[in-house]
């Protein structure tokens, strides 16, 4: 069985910076939520499509303060269309540990004009599907948060 | 066996019996919901409990308030970077609390692990799935 929290690194565990929220979770400081978002490659994206909430994974790469991916034609591509916004979602969980991490990107998606998306192609945005006919879409970060329980 | 059933990106199409083996292996998951017109995605420990997922939530807390009989999605996935393969699950349903006593101590007796702190009021969170869909992205060939 493949599963999402015995893969990978579990090592890159965030120090909270000692705040927590009310309900007793340790808040991660930007910086870290940001560093936690460039180490991983899979994040969730979340949309609302008709008012309804949809949770889809992405093979996702963090440049400065925006999140980039592809997608075929679907409901991500819809989404950037209109410039909806969205969030992404990465996070550890060792539910055994009782201890994990999440962070929460939030902002408007948008498709990246051709031109721009030229300048991307050093980065490997890899799309989720095998098809190749994908465009890029960005969702510049407008509101960054994490947790951590420990 | 069957040949798999493919989606218009070209992943395959769980059967709702897959979806339902995934959902009951799988502990920690993540549930959507739309505030104030944004989308949120929480990390949550599900169990299955019958035809609903089930999991905890301090009480009174922002996620109770923002989810209670309303639209969620609740999604697990597992995947190896090397083989660059995986699996996505999708349930979408609505939010409700669990009230009744022999219901909340029948899952309490799960001992389903949670972000709530054991010394922390928690309620019961049931998900009854009017969806559920999956996709495989295949093993490289």
């Amino acid at each position: 069985m493949i599963s999402s929290q015995q893969h990978g690194a579990w090592t890159s565990r965030p120090v909270a910076n000692g705040q927590r929220d009310v309900h007793g979770l340790g808040l991660i400081d930007e910086a870290t939520c940001l560093r936690l978002l460039r180490e991983e490659r899979i994040g969730r994206l979340g949309l609302s499509v008709g008012s309804l909430p949809v949770i889809l994974p992405v093979n996702f790469v963090l440049d400065e303060r925006t999140v980039l991916f592809r997608s075929e034609e679907g409901e991500k591509t819809r989404a950037a269309e209109q410039g909806a916004v969205a969030c992404l979602e990465v996070d550890r969980i060792d539910r055994f540990e009782h201890a994990g991490w999440s962070v929460l990107a939030t902002g408007r998606l948008a498709i990246v004009p051709p031109d721009r998306a030229a300048s991307y192609d050093r980065f490997p945005v890899v799309p989720w599907a095998l098809h190749e006919s994908s465009r890029l879409i960005e969702l510049e970060i407008e509101l960054l948060s994490g947790r951590s329980i420990r | 066996m069957t040949e798999p059933v493919l989606d218009h990106a070209g992943l395959e199409i769980l059967t709702v019996e897959e979806c339902r083996t995934h959902l009951a292996a799988t502990p920690v998951g993540r549930i959507g919901f739309v505030d104030r017109g944004e989308p949120v995605i929480l990390p949550v420990t599900i169990g299955l409990w019958g035809e609903s997922i089930v999991f905890t939530t301090a009480a009174g807390s922002k996620l109770e308030a923002a989810i209670m009989n309303r639209p969620v999605a609740i999604e697990i996935d597992g995947w190896d970077a090397t083989a660059r393969s995986g699996w996505s699950v999708l349930v979408k349903g609505t939010a409700t609390t669990i009230y009744e006593g022999r219901e909340i101590a029948s899952l309490d007796r799960l001992a389903s692990r949670s972000w709530v702190r054991p010394d922390e009021p928690k309620t019961w969170v049931q998900i009854r799935a009017n969806e559920i869909t999956g996709r495989r992205l295949p093993v490289e060939r």
